[in-house]
Parts: structure tokens; sequence; C-alpha cells
């Protein structure tokens, strides 16, 4: 047991992401529960207010929501009532200023894989996070909730608690969640983690160039030793959504509807190419949602046709490789050729694969120049030991062949590094690196020094995780 | 059912011993087994093999096993007693220290009081709180600069200072005041992260006006914080104007190169105070060059790594082409000198067959002009043919290439051997040339390859002529050398001539084919000397091959050798010349005194002469 310096100590780990979030206990090699951070929301009329509090069941949860002009400053933890049975309540720190203007909004939050993508007719589907960031706190509340008392069903008066964040979080989110962590769910001790580090940490490197691509954003970041070099961070908001927002776009170019699985009541078999024979279901239903189910089968086309170019993209070279069926809900099928190189192409040349960009999107740059970018913005004898290390993780970096697309790209770039690329094979390694990271990190008997307990909180207050957490 | 013993029995007969089978045929149906089944298998042999599973044997381990408790511990690296618990073994002591705790180590830091500051450590650039605040940095991330250099900022941002002072704790000498106060107030201190929130300055100046309306407490707090800051940052009454003139300031960033330099030249000056003591000299000397730190040297060396790694693929190419063509000439100079040596030898031979007209004087010169084209290279022609009669002609030549203290200066051509005066020559030759070989002793070694042939009466001589090839190959050739021994006494004793040497014949034991005797020719070159033949008009095989005739084709052979190895030679010095001459032109006529204008004209005139040889030849 010493061999590995390993101190079990029970302590829970969780990941927010853009798209999922794991939770899971340290120590273990998988999340126990993974689920899409994505929230569903539903309207209540005002005057059903008495009615519902009344019948308030387990899975869908009554809010009291402090709305404040979308400014997430001022909303701090909500008061939770009704359903708060199982979780203590805490008076709010006198650090926190009350909003002045409330507008109490009634509603239900569905939470999990199996609830959000059950068809509401008036179910708003949201995230609460941006640029990875948290911007909704309510609904990442409800996660929360969901991970640890729904999944996870554990006290969290007995754990402690990890969490990673986004290289470039600010102070005030840090401290709402650190708040969070103490006043609401009582947590004995509490840590926040990069996590470019923790994808470091799992991939067995103290020093690293992270290369997250997930759904929403793509980031380079420079690990020197356990720290993140802020000068070096690099990230643009081009990843999995935008690649499937294109191939969105190529379907309605081609003038196919992507039908979801929700509306679909009868289909029969057509020919390849044909229009679809199908029975569609009257099931309306908000446009969040329609979208997130149509994200769900160009997901899945994404997985099963789109490849990456192993070098250079060559429509020649392309159209001799083998094409691939892939059949739409509605029994719309196909058979892709240079289409499903096209889409992933993007990552390595928006400029050209692009299509109809928006302003934003136009001054995107290739994912190579991304990370050459970042390791230049570092110290130049620091350089040969972050192209020797570049850590690859995130959902979108799963396209067959993006590894070795990535690393002929970085030889191809003139100097003079010798290139390593440490890309998991493992699909969970890879989708959850930082999860994994901490899961290791939390398991070390050296780490326990590190962790802001609850008597350093009532101490300090919210403050010390800027100064416990670096 | 009546049986056949039924009726044996009415018949009062003997029972028959089917009896016996019958028995055996009705053997009980064993219990737990339906009719049916019993039926398919009875008394048959069942086709399915009934093994019996056979389980992994149960672990037998003969220790009983450990019990394990859920314990709650407390680990001592920590300031709070926070207490966490883990499964430990039943039989280890409870109380026993944590056992990660001796992980924990943080470096040494020289730390240093305001007072030293003053008196030793100022600086025009640094102020003691931004050194002090290098130092918290320092500290914080255990000396790791690429880490401090990314989050040096300064002045910091509050929160920042804070953090570190907090980190610190009261160890820090200089900014105890500030790092106590922030540390009781800081609980209520907002953390404003100005240019963090880029994305969302609306956000951040709410709270900016949130601060001042909220409470007084931490607009004191943002006071007592910055005012270390004072000295380079103005501050004002309330939190927010100071945060606003932050946030116009622009923070200022150092190179990794001021940070370390500033530190480690603190260090040295730190230890040189502190290690005053003789006794502790020798450890004390250690330690100031571990401490050493050459700014201006590290911006150089990341420079040039900056313009080593970014090298276009065209430019590496073309580096490496570079290369290879250096190392090549670095080869070739080895061969050329060889050739050269070779060449020489091959002039030795050649005048065993007889005076050489003026041809041969024409070799002479060329070759002496290849000597020429070396600085100190004089290139002793033992030819019969060639006499040294130091003539004005040819003086000027001599003196500009004059001061060779090497050797005796290679001949300009004299027609008719005067024997005589080609003994005194060479006598004289002997004499400098002794003197020069005395200074140069390890050259005599490769004196005697060049002169296998010479006869004995002046040994010397060859040493000598082995002496300048070994000058002309020397790295710094063709460049004009300094005229240092003045031009008398070279012109003096300028040719040595060996005497006719004559080659002994062979003897193959045994019986041999007469062709044997005819030099063979490198097959290489056997080539041209065909077609040179040709050129002449001469059969490639003499028709009547008497003694006579093969002696005389033998020389023919032998000379066109020659001839074509010269004709190399001068191909080479023409192009050689062309260099030069391009050089001069390109140096401009400034520079064109006696010293460097007169190798090319030298050279020129053993060209000139070479083409005339060509003419003859046309080859």
């Amino acid at each position: 047991m010493g061999t590995y310096g390993g101190d079990e100590v029970a302590a829970l780990v969780l990941s927010v992401g853009h798209t999922w979030t794991q939770a899971g206990y340290a120590g273990e090699d998988t999340p126990k529960s993974i689920f899409p951070t994505s929230v569903g929301w539903v309207d209540l009329p005002a005057e059903a207010d008495q009615g519902d509090d009344a019948d308030n069941s387990e899975d869908t949860q009554m809010q009291d929501v402090t709305q404040a002009g979308g400014a997430a400053s001022d909303n701090h933890i909500s008061k939770k009532d009704a359903d708060g049975g199982d979780v203590p309540l805490q008076p709010v720190g006198a650090g926190v200023v009350p909003s002045k203007k409330k507008i109490t909004k009634r509603g239900k939050y569905y939470v999990g894989d199996g609830e959000i993508s059950c068809w509401r007719p008036d179910m708003e589907i949201k995230s609460p996070m941006k640029d990875g960031l948290i911007e909704d706190w309510d609904a990442l509340e409800q996660i929360w909730d969901h991970a640890f008392l729904k999944r996870l069903r554990c006290d969290p008066t007995e754990h402690p608690l990890i969490i990673t964040e986004s290289a470039w979080n600010t102070r005030e989110i840090r401290e709402k969640l650190t708040e969070l962590a103490f006043e609401k769910y009582n947590f004995p001790a509490f840590f926040v983690a990069k996590d470019a580090v923790m994808t470091a940490f799992a991939a067995g490197r103290p020093h690293a160039l992270v290369v997250d691509s997930g759904g929403d954003m793509t980031s380079v970041v420079p690990v020197y030793d356990g720290y993140v070099l802020r000068k070096g961070i690099m990230r643009q908001a081009l990843g999995g959504d935008v690649l499937s927002d294109q191939v969105l776009q190529q379907f309605k170019a081609n003038d196919v509807e992507v039908t979801p699985q929700y509306l679909i009541a009868k289909k029969s078999p057509v020919v390849v190419g044909q229009k679809p024979n199908v029975v569609l279901r009257d099931r309306p239903a908000t446009p969040s949602f329609h979208k997130m189910m149509q994200m769900r089968v160009l997901h899945d086309f994404k997985e099963s046709v789109c490849q990456v170019a192993e070098s250079t993209y060559n429509e020649q070279n392309i159209n001799t490789r083998p094409q691939k069926p892939f059949e739409l809900p509605d029994g719309y099928n196909f058979n892709f050729g240079a289409d499903r190189f096209k889409v992933p192409e993007i990552m390595f040349n928006p400029k050209e694969f692009l299509k109809n960009p928006t302003p934003e999107q136009e001054n995107f740059v290739g994912l190579p120049k991304l990370i050459f970018n970042s390791a230049q913005s570092c110290d130049i004898d620091f350089r040969p030991t972050l192209f020797g290390n570049v850590v690859l993780t995130g959902g979108n970096t799963l396209f067959p062949g993006f590894g070795d697309r990535l690393h002929w790209e970085l030889n191809s770039i003139p100097h003079s590094y010798k290139v390593k690329l440490h890309a998991p094979g493992n699909t969970v390694e890879r989708k959850c690196g930082s999860w994994l990271g901490g899961s290791i990190m939390a398991s070390l008997g050296t780490f326990h020094q590190l962790w802001i307990s609850r008597k350093e909180y009532d101490e300090t207050g919210s403050s010390i995780v800027n100064k416990k957490c670096v | 059912m009546a049986t056949g013993n039924d009726v044996r029995e009415i018949f009062q007969l003997k029972a028959s011993d089917q009896q016996v089978r019958r028995v055996q045929k009705t053997e009980r149906k064993p219990d737990g087994i339906s009719r049916e089944l019993y039926g398919l298998i009875g008394n048959n042999v069942s086709t399915v093999a009934f093994n019996n599973p056979t389980y992994k044997p149960k672990l037998n381990v003969p220790k009983k096993a450990v019990n394990w408790t859920w314990r709650p511990f407390v680990n001592p690296s920590r300031d709070d007693d926070m207490i966490l618990h883990h499964w430990e073994k039943t039989r280890t002591d409870p109380n026993e220290e944590y056992r990660f705790y001796k992980f924990n180590k943080s470096i040494n830091l020289i730390g240093f009081s305001p007072e030293e500051y003053a008196s030793h450590l100022k600086d025009p650039d640094w102020t003691l709180e931004e050194t002090s605040y290098l130092w918290d940095l320092c500290r914080r991330f255990d000396l790791r600069w690429v880490v401090i250099q990314d989050r040096y900022e300064w002045p910091p941002q509050e929160a920042d200072r804070m953090a570190l002072q907090y980190y610190n704790g009261n160890n820090l000498v200089i900014s105890e005041n500030g790092g106590a106060d922030a540390k009781k107030e800081g609980e209520d201190t907002p953390m404003k992260d100005v240019t963090a929130g880029a994305s969302d300055s609306g956000e951040s100046s709410v709270k900016v006006i949130t601060t001042s309306a909220g409470g007084d407490t931490s607009a004191q707090a943002g006071v007592v914080t910055t005012a270390p800051a004072s000295g380079s940052m103005p501050t004002d009454s309330t939190a927010s104007t100071s945060k606003a003139v932050a946030t116009i300031t622009p923070a200022k960033t150092r190179s990794m190169e001021d940070l370390k330099h500033r530190y480690y030249a603190i260090n040295r000056i730190l230890t040189k105070i502190r290690m005053s003591d003789a006794s502790q000299a020798v450890e004390k000397a250690q330690l100031l060059s571990s401490m050493a730190y050459d700014k201006t040297r590290e911006i150089e060396r990341k420079k040039n790594l900056e313009i080593l790694n970014t090298r276009t693929p065209e430019q590496i190419e073309e580096e490496e082409a570079l290369y290879l063509e250096a190392r090549r000439i670095d080869q070739n100079e080895k061969k050329i000198t060889r050739e050269r040596e070779n060449l020489l030898r091959l002039l030795n031979t050649r005048d065993i067959y007889g005076p050489g007209g003026p041809t041969s004087a024409g070799l002479a010169g060329q070759v002496g002009v290849a000597g020429v084209g070396g600085p100190g290279s004089g290139i002793i022609i033992p030819s019969n043919s060639i006499t040294i009669p130091s003539s004005s002609p040819s003086a000027s030549g001599v003196a500009a290439n004059g001061g060779n203290a090497n050797g005796p200066l290679s001949p300009s051509v004299g027609k008719g051997g005067a024997a005589a005066a080609a003994a005194a020559a060479a006598a004289a030759a002997a004499a400098s040339a002794g003197a020069a070989a005395g200074s140069t002793p390890k050259k005599r070694k490769k004196a005697p390859k060049g002169s296998v042939d010479s006869a004995p009466p002046t040994p010397t001589a060859p040493t000598a002529g082995a002496n300048a090839i070994k000058g002309s190959s020397s790295s710094n050739h063709r460049r004009p050398s300094n005229a240092s021994d003045g031009p008398g006494g070279p012109s003096t004793a300028s040719a040595i001539l060996p005497p006719p040497v004559v080659k002994k014949e062979k003897l193959t034991p045994g019986a041999y084919l007469r062709s044997q005797k005819m030099t063979p020719i490198v097959s290489t070159k056997q080539q041209r000397v065909q077609s040179a033949l040709v050129t002449l008009g001469l059969p490639f095989k003499p028709a009547m091959p008497t003694a006579t005739v093969m002696a005389k084709w033998d020389q023919v052979q032998s000379n066109i050798v020659t001839l074509l190895d010269i004709k190399k030679q001068a191909d080479k010095l023409e192009s050689d010349l062309k260099v030069l001459k391009m050089r001069r032109g390109s140096v401009g006529g400034g520079s064109g005194g006696g010293g460097s204008s007169s190798p090319s004209s030298a050279l020129a005139t053993g060209v000139a002469q070479k083409e005339e040889e060509k003419g003859e030849l046309n080859i």
C-alpha cells in the first residue's frame, strides 16, 4: 500500500463538462455515473403553485428560482424549499449580497439521460455551462443533486469532494462552487482542480500540453509540473457541436430532413437515397428539445461514419476509400464517401471546410496551429518538453485517425522538436481524462494536505479556494 | 399375465434357467428418475459422460485474514486538524504519525530583512515591494521559474497578493503586516478579477458598485492590502477607485531572465554578507558558483535557440548541403595533396628516360606554378633539365612569393642544364632545406616517400621538397605569405637538381611474356592514353615490338600519362585562377599590391605555358 502512495479517504470526484457530467468515487478507474450535463426545464403555470407543492415527487423537483437579469454574479445559491429533506440547509453566507429584484418562477427540472430524452410538450433543454464556465447555477445545483443523491446515493457529509474546472475559470465561480459545497451540501473537505492538470495527471505526466476537444470548445493548455501556464492557454469555440451543426447543414443542403426518433411512429425500409417512408407522431416540442434530439442523431452519425484523413486532405485519395452507409431514424439511408472525411477536417482546416461561418467562426484556426501557438507562448527551454508530451483528450478527438493526423500535422510545421502524442486508446479514458486524473489524485496520501477543510472555510470564507487551489 | 414359468409350474416341469436372465432384466428403477427417462437410459451405458464438476480448490492460506478498520486520522502536514477517514489494519497503532507526512517538504529560501535590503540589495529597477513579491512567488511555486514567470504580474491583483500572503503565512519578513491584515479581513474581501472578467465586463462593474455600497470592512480591506503597493501604484481612499486605477495601469511583466537575474544576484549578495567567516570560504565559493547567473548570456542563448528552432525546411536543407560541401572540400584537400605528391613522384620517375625538351621545361614551370599557388610553398622539381638562373624576369615572382621560410622557391625555367651550377644550387638548397627540415622534424618522415629513387648525395634536398609540398598542402594556401625573410635569401638557392636516377629492372622469376615488361597503365587512364595515341597517329600497340621500340613506346606512354596528369592539374589551376581573379575583382584594385597580385600573375604564366603545350598535342 505504501508503495503506490495511495490512501483512500472515500472522496467523491465530480467533473461537470459541457456535454457530460461524470461522478464517482476516487480510486476507481471509471466514473460510477455519466449523464448529460443538459437539464430539462418545464415552466409551470403560476396558479398551479399550491397544488404542485403538495404532490412533489422525488424525481421532479420544485424550485424557487432566483432570476437576476442573467448576471451570474448576483444569483447565488437559491433557497431550496419543499424537497430539501435529506440535505440540511445552511444559512447563506454573510459575504453574499442578497439580490434585490426577484422574479419567482415555478417549474420543474429534469436531470439525467432518461429524463431529458423523454418527450414532454413544454420542456426546454438548457446547459448550465457556457465557454467552460458555469452560467446557470440553478441547473448546476440540480446536476449536483442528481449526481450525489440520485446516482451515487451517498451522504455528502461523509465524503470529501474534488471537482474539476476549466483552466480559465474565474474567481467568482470558484468561490461560488466552494460556497455551494460547504453551505448546501456540507462536504467535510473540498478541492477544485484544473481539468487540464488532471488530464495530464491521468496520462502520468507532470508536464504536458493538454489538447482537449469537447462539445463546445477546443482548448490547448500547457501544464508545468502540475501548474497551468495561464499565458499559454489557447481556446476556440470549435468543438463537436459545430461539427454536428455542419452535418445538419449538409443534410439540409441535400434536402434531407433529420427527424429524431421521438417523432417517428412508423417507418418502412426504402432504397438507398430515396425519400423516407415514414409516419410521424404529432409531438409538439420546444426548439431546444428538438435540437438536442437532432444532435443525438448527428452525434451517432459522426461516431459511426466520420473519419479523419491520415495525412493531408486529398480529394482523389479520399474518393478511393470505401463508403459507409448510414440510416437516419426515419429510414432514409445513404452511402457516405468524401463527406464523411470533410466533417472532421474542419478541426484541422476550418478556413476551407467550415461552411457558412459566423463572423466569430471566421477567425478559427486549425488545431495544429492552435497547439503550436500555445507552445510558442511558453519559455523556449520548456517547449521541447511540451512537444514531447502532447496529451489528447475529449470526445471530439475520437474520430478514427484523429491522432495520426494531428501527429502528422504537428511534424509538418517547421520546428526542430520531437513530437510525441499521448492519446489513450481506451474510449473511456479519452472521454473521462480529467475525471480519471481527479480520481487518482484524490486517492493519493500526499494529496490530503491540500484539501480545503470545513474549518478553513469557516475561518477564511469562500475566497480560500483561490488561495489553496492554484 | 401368464409367463413361461407359470406354464411350467402348471405342468410341473422344472424351472428353466432363463430365470437368472430375467432377474437381471428387472433391475429396479432407482428412485428419483422418471420411468420414461429410465426407459431411455435404463441399463444402457449412457452416452453422456457424467463428470462431477471440479471446483477451483479453496484458497488455503494458513494465515488468518487481517482485520481492517475504518479509522479517522489527522494529517500533521495540515495547519488545521481536519479529520479524514481511511481503512487501516486494525493491529497498527492508531496514534502513529501519518505515513505521508514525511513527503511534505518545502524549499529553503534565503530571506532578507528590509534593513538588509536597504543597505545591500537596492536596485534602481526594483522596489522592496516588488522584490518581496518575487520572493513570495518563488516560495509559492518552489522556484519553478516557468510558473513564476507565468504568474508574475506587478502590481499583483489584490486577490493574488492575498493568496500569496496566505500561503506564505507569517514567515515572510517584509510584508508581515499586510499579510496579517489580509488574513484577518480577507474573509469578506471581495475577489474581483477584473482582467479575468473580460467576457462579462458588465458583471464586474456591477460588482464594484455593490462593494462600495456593501460594507465598510471590505473597503478597508481593499485599502490595507493595496497599501504595500503604494510605492509603485497610487492608492486611493476607496477600494473601488483603487481598483479602477489598477485596471488602467497596465500590469508589468518581467522576463524570466530578469527574475532569475534578480533572484540570483540577491542570493549571491546575501551569501557574501552572511558567510563572512573565513572557515566557510570553500563552502562559500561553492555556493557562489552555484548561484552564478549571466543574464546577457542567457538572453543570447535563448535568442539563438529561437533562431535555431524557427528554421524553415529549406534553410535546414541548405545548411546540411553546406555542411556536406564543407566536408567534401575538407576531404578533397587531402586528396589533392596526395595527387600532387603522386604527380611529383611521377615526374621523378619520368626523368629516367632522359632529357626533357621544351615540354619538360613547360612541365617544370607548370609544377612550379602549382607550388607558387600556395604560400610558403616552393615545390622542388627534381628534373635534370631545369636550372635556376634567378634572372630578372622571374625575380618579381620570386620576390613576391618570397620569404618562403620553409623551402627554396620553385624555379623559373632555364634551358640547358648547367651541371655545375645545378650542383652548387643543390648544395645551397640543401643547406637551407636542412634548416627548414630541422624546424619541422615531423615532416621528415614523409620525405623518403617523395624521394624513393633519389640518390644519396643530396639527401636533404628531397626532404626539403617534401617539406615544400607539405607546405603547399597546409591549410592557408593560396594566400601570399608574409615576406619575413626578405626576397634575397631564397632566390639564391632556388632549385635542387637530384642526379638522374636509373630505374632498376625488375627481374621476374621464371618464364615471362615480353609484354609483361610493358609498363602497365592504370585502367582508368587507359582510354585517354589511347585517344592521345590516336591524335599522335600511333597505333595502340607497336607493330614491331623490338626492345628499342618498346623502350621508346614505354617512354611515350608514360609521357602521355604525365601529360594527362599535368593537364588535369592545369585545369584545376585555371579554375583556381578564375576564383582568384574573381576575388581580386571583388576586393578591388586597392589591395592589388605586389603580394597579392603576383601569385596570380605567376599562375597566369604557368597556365600560358600549359596552353602552349596543349596546343602542341591538341588534347
